[in-house]
């Protein structure tokens, strides 16, 4: 074919289906610019610190066991705490997340509902103390429940560069009414290293991943007659 | 234009009138107390006359227009919940009207402009005497009264009815915008990229931009996780959020919402979406004795069967309301006047219950 010759029908058509590709890409591109800018002007994003703190809740929710230290009155205190599954064998089983609390010879469970000191039987403990235990043990599930509802009230978390023992970390601190809860977490990773509650003055309890445990089974009837069996899923 | 009216003036009163039904039976819920029992969702105001209207999955959509998105692992959060009616709300808000209000408006209003529209569009597609009993079921159709709540329904319905509207119409860069905000909306709209992709071929085989309106509400869809990905650091949050809903699609999905039927401490209302799924499906098949293609017929199909994929049948009636091809399916059963009149009494009946029981369950 010469450049003087009429294209034939096969070419002409490649040419018009090049050309409608290109029209409908250049549409759907104009299209999907404009639905991802509206979105990014109409909608606010989230703060920094709340970004972190999803970040944070992310390791958390991968986390099974975790070692905290405090200072009680001038003496370190370990305590171990290990994801649990707390089921209630009644007339209907029902199985719940939540912790198990070692303190040296002390044992407690955790869940979002209830609290037990476990000793020959099963103890219900109330009030918040137990959760706030919890807490500051670093257990990732109540950890998680604590940042979770600050995060779903959207409270302000204001975020910090700090530097403890020469190493760099990044400081929460969230705050709705009342409540207040600090944590260091660790920049890369955001894992939290330390956690404090409420007000100044309070000491901050130091937070290490666990190593490998044998994983145990523990039966207790409680004292309204219910088998509750615990079982370490870290 | 009065002309036009004229002519739509029964489709028009049944689109106000279904609405009057559930705004009243919505009022009447607040007033009477009822039904009793403890709040769906934390954080939904009560204080309103229709504050049932913006209950469940309401709340998210505020959040939403309030502070943006913010995934929290591990816990049920909003990036599950499509940005278009929370953008609009946000805009009304800004001309000072609080968001229940606003988000009850607009929903009410687009339902109107959706039954219009989908009554026009029906009328391209099949009969006039089964497109308007279609567009009169559709108005009164006892699950409808999800389009009158603060969700997103109501605004995909009209963007949608429009979209294939102007496509048929050959109106593409119209066509192309109104799917492309219908996809914004819910990502079921995506499924409507098949008949608009049918329109295309069959009308326009060398326009680009008739290839581009099938194209739209597909890049539409893709730009909410790249929006996540931008405002939220993760690309995933709307998967991870679905999966914290419990609403993970896996291959044997369909199998394992069929096995939840038979499971001990399942709510009583997930029946009703069992129920409405069948309907959903024989009204599609019954659209196919009128004519209708089967880009549409599939579209609606998967509309209801793909969120089986999830393992559960739960909120399925509410995904089947945006299934187009059910209402002409309806409209073909219900075409003589002797069984479309008892057919609307028994929808707005159940329309009334089914808004009355909005506390009871998430539709």
């Amino acid at each position: 074919m010469t450049a003087s010759e009429p294209p034939t029908e096969s070419a002409r058509g490649v040419r018009v289906a090049l050309a409608s590709g290109a029209t409908a890409a250049a549409l759907a591109a104009v299209l999907a610019g404009a639905a991802f800018g509206l979105q990014a002007v109409a909608l606010p994003r989230p703060t920094r610190g709340q970004l972190i703190a999803a970040k944070t809740l992310r390791g958390l929710t991968r986390q099974g066991a975790v070692e905290s230290t405090t200072l009680v009155g001038g003496r370190p205190v370990s305590t171990v705490c290990v994801n649990a599954k707390v089921i209630r064998l009644g007339r209907t089983r029902r199985s719940l997340s939540g912790s198990l609390l070692i303190t040296g010879r002390r044992r407690l469970v955790e869940t979002r509902f209830a609290s037990f000191r476990i000793g020959s039987t099963l103890r219900e403990e109330d009030g918040p103390l137990p959760a706030i235990r919890a807490v500051l043990a670093g257990c990732p599930r109540a950890l998680e429940r604590r940042i979770g509802r600050f995060l779903d009230d959207r409270a302000p978390v204001a975020v910090k560069r700090d530097f403890v023992s020469g190493q760099p970390r990044v400081r929460l601190s969230f705050r709705r009414g009342r409540s207040r809860l600090f944590l260091l977490v660790e920049p890369r990773t955001f894992a939290p290293v330390a956690v404090r509650i409420g007000r100044r003055g309070t000491g901050w309890s130091w937070l290490a991943p666990a190593g490998p445990r044998p994983l145990a089974l523990l039966e207790f009837r409680s004292s309204h007659g219910l088998r509750v069996i615990v079982e370490e899923n870290a | 234009m009065s002309t036009w009216l004229r002519e739509r003036r029964v489709i028009l009163a049944a689109a106000l009138g279904s609405r009057m039904l559930v705004v009243a039976s919505a009022a009447a819920d607040h007033y009477l107390h009822l039904p009793h029992g403890p709040l769906p969702v934390r954080s939904t105001s009560t204080a309103h006359t229709l504050s049932i209207l913006s209950y469940w999955d309401g709340v998210w959509y505020r959040t939403v227009a309030e502070q943006g998105y913010l995934l929290i692992p591990g816990r049920q959060s909003d990036p599950a919940f499509f940005p278009l009616f929370p953008i609009v709300l946000r805009a009304m808000r800004g001309l000072g009207i609080s968001f229940l209000t606003s988000g009850v408006l607009v929903a009410n209003v687009a339902f109107v402009v959706g039954i219009l529209a989908f009554y026009e569009l029906s009328r391209r597609l099949v009969a006039e005497d089964v497109a308007r009993a279609a567009a009169l079921i559709a108005a009164f159709f006892p699950m409808s009264f999800v389009f009158s709540m603060t969700y997103p329904e109501s605004l995909v319905l009209a963007a949608l009815a429009l979209a294939l509207l102007f496509a048929l119409n050959g109106r593409w860069t119209l066509g192309a915008v109104a799917a492309a905000l219908a996809a914004l909306g819910r990502p079921e709209a995506v499924l409507f990229a098949l008949p608009l992709a049918a329109i295309a071929v069959g009308r326009s085989r060398r326009s680009g931009r008739a290839f581009g309106v099938a194209l739209a509400p597909v890049v539409s869809v893709a730009t909410f996780p790249l929006y996540l990905g931008w405002a939220l650091h993760n690309v995933s949050a709307w998967n991870l959020a679905q999966h914290a809903w419990g609403r993970s699609f896996r291959l044997d999905g369909i199998v394992r919402a069929i096995q939840q039927l038979s499971q001990r401490g399942q709510s009583p209302w997930l029946w009703r979406d069992v129920g409405f799924c069948l309907i959903y499906l024989a009204l599609i098949a019954a659209a196919r004795r009128v004519g209708v293609a089967w880009p549409w017929l599939v579209a609606g199909a998967a509309l209801v069967l793909l969120p089986l994929a999830s393992g559960t049948f739960l909120s399925d009636a509410r995904f089947g309301v945006l299934a187009l091809p059910a209402y002409w399916g309806a409209g073909a059963l219900a075409r003589r006047r002797i069984i479309r009149f008892p057919v609307l009494v028994l929808s707005a009946g159940l329309l009334v219950a089914g808004t009355m029981t909005i506390p009871l369950a998430n539709p």
